[in-house]
């Protein structure tokens, strides 16, 4: 098969599928080969599942007979953060202690996808925990290093590290993620993949690991916000099994979203400035391309709360709670990194006042962030301020010297502030640092009111349609 | 009801194991570099981190009649 199905769309595998170019037995197949090949050269791939796979992909070209036809999602093979239960097989949370878990029921999102006729190839790898204990190396995994398919030498981004080296490298045309505080955006900004964060309540978290109850978000790693959006459509919808579940459905009608020369897009300028320097030149120009969509760009800055310690207080909070057996057994020094069986150990230690502070706070900037929506329509901003780390650096080393002082706070923090609210966005690929060697991919995050994705969407395929960064593809040979 | 671990039952536990690839549980070239770090204290780090943690959020003036956000549905 052409490597470009590898790196095709979802809308045009099942379009070629339904003109029989190729079967769903042919395409999964092919997909399953390239990701137990080239899955581990990126430490991407937790568990293949390629006989169940191709079992599924007989029924579906059976279906496609009978002239069952179930939407764009029929055939189209798929992978999903190891966090997600598949039943009878094992699931992992990406930690040893964990390594031969089974459950006994499928993650509710995974069967919402099989409804519609995807096909799950394989489990993907994972940052241990999804890193609830405060990791400070790549190699924080079961797995081994999220290897970034753009420079191996490099990270991917966590916790759904497999899911985005898996989009990036054309091994799976999408991946299930999941973000407590950035866990999607960043994957998907360094790799150079779109990732969608609903809406907190929009997708049934049940079957998947809990870090942090009142954070905890499914979500999509694609090749196009389109994509993230038909993919989105899928898994939404209420869940009376999922007590964070808002209990609403969600329709892909991007169209139908309000014109973009109605809406009024905040920024703020002082984000090139914190951003690395390789980076600025292709933010400055994301900016400049949402300008040109005919959207009216207006400076904002982001209201002023220490938005990482109050991640830190409530995910350690929670998280310390959802893993106190594992702490309790000693279990937790199993872990890869020490610094986060430390960590897990040190969140049990959190008083009650501290967490309830931090869940008051959340309170506020809701609030703020509703007053700020009554005056923009969305935000932009870096997805990540810094480049993909080496991998074999910590992370927790000293920040580079800045060659500028911002004048303002900018929109920094947007991510955990997104995560506090409970606020949807995207992460798509905006520019390459540099010129020949060493590019690296950036992303550029577009952020909503809770359920505006048709309005989050709408503006990223509009971006992607006068942009071309994210058919850009990593040097993989097979 | 979530799915948890406290689902699982040990003698599953055991009985999966061997589903795991062998090859997928090793660590990589990249992770058998990474430098031992010894010398930490990584708890007494923790603990650092999130007084430091609690002490920022200690300074955002809440009043006595702001509620907690996400509370649980009825």
């Amino acid at each position: 098969m052409n490597d470009d199905v590898f790196f095709a769309g979802i809308t045009e595998l099942n379009q070629r599928w339904r003109t029989r170019e190729f079967s769903a037995v042919e395409l999964t197949r092919a997909f399953c080969e390239r990701l137990e090949k080239l899955g581990p050269r990126y430490n991407a791939l937790a568990l293949p599942m390629t006989a169940i796979a191709l079992r599924r992909a007989k029924d579906i070209d059976k279906e496609l007979k009978d002239g069952r036809l179930r939407g764009p999602l029929q055939a189209v093979p798929y992978g999903a953060k190891d966090l997600l239960a598949y039943a009878g097989q094992p699931t992992t949370w990406g930690a040893k202690p964990y390594a031969g878990q089974v459950f006994e029921e499928t993650a509710a999102v995974l069967q919402k996808l099989d409804k519609t006729g995807a096909n799950l190839i394989g489990k993907l790898s994972m940052v241990e925990l999804a890193g609830g204990g405060d990791y400070r190396i790549a190699g924080a995994s079961l797995f081994g290093p999220g290897l970034n398919p753009w420079d191996r030498t490099k990270w991917s981004g966590g916790s759904s590290s497999g899911p985005g080296s898996a989009v990036a490298a054309g091994l799976v045309p999408y991946a299930l993620g999941s973000e407590t505080s950035g866990s999607i955006l960043g994957p998907a900004a360094l790799c150079g993949v779109t990732g969608l964060r609903p809406t907190y309540g929009l997708v049934s978290r049940r079957g998947a690991m809990t870090l942090a109850w009142t954070m905890d978000k499914i979500g999509v790693l694609a090749r196009s916000a389109d994509d993230c959006g038909n993919v989105l459509q899928a898994i939404a919808g209420g869940d009376d099994r999922d007590e964070g579940s808002a209990g609403k459905s969600f329709y892909y009608f991007p169209q139908y979203a309000r014109p973009l020369n109605q809406l009024k897009i905040g920024f703020a300028p002082a984000d090139i400035d914190w951003a690395e320097p390789p980076m600025r030149p292709a933010l400055a120009a994301a900016i400049q391309a949402i300008g040109e969509t005919g959207v009216k760009l207006t400076e904002v800055e982001i209201p002023d709360f220490p938005y990482g310690d109050l991640a830190d207080i409530v995910i350690g909070a929670e998280g310390g709670a959802a893993f106190e057996e594992l702490i309790a057994s000693g279990r937790v020094d199993q872990l890869a990194d020490p610094s986060q069986a430390a960590g897990l150990r040190a969140n049990l230690g959190i008083p009650a006042k501290d967490y309830l502070r931090a869940m008051r706070i959340r309170t506020l900037i809701k609030a703020k962030f509703r007053e700020m929506f009554s005056d923009v329509d969305l935000l932009v901003a870096p997805a990540r301020y810094g480049q993909a780390p080496p991998v074999a650096e910590p992370f927790d080393g000293p920040d580079p010297p800045r060659d500028k002082t911002p004048t303002s706070r900018g929109l920094r923090g947007l991510t955990p502030a997104g995560n506090l609210a409970g606020l949807p966005a995207i992460s798509v690929p905006c520019g390459m640092t540099g010129t020949t060697s060493g590019r690296m991919p950036v992303g550029l995050q577009i952020l909503g009111p809770a359920f505006s994705e048709n309005m989050v969407l709408a503006l990223a395929n509009e971006f992607q349609k006068r942009t071309d960064w994210h058919k850009q593809r990593p040097p993989v040979s097979s | 009801m979530k799915m948890t671990r406290r689902a699982l039952g040990e003698a599953a536990v055991a009985g999966a194991a061997a589903l795991v690839p062998a090859a997928l549980l090793a660590p990589s070239a990249t992770l058998a570099q990474t430098p031992p770090d010894g010398q930490r204290d990584w708890l007494a780090e923790a603990r650092q981190s999130r007084a430091a943690a609690q002490q920022a959020i200690a300074k955002v003036p809440v009043a006595p009649d702001v509620e907690p956000a996400f509370r649980f549905r009825a």
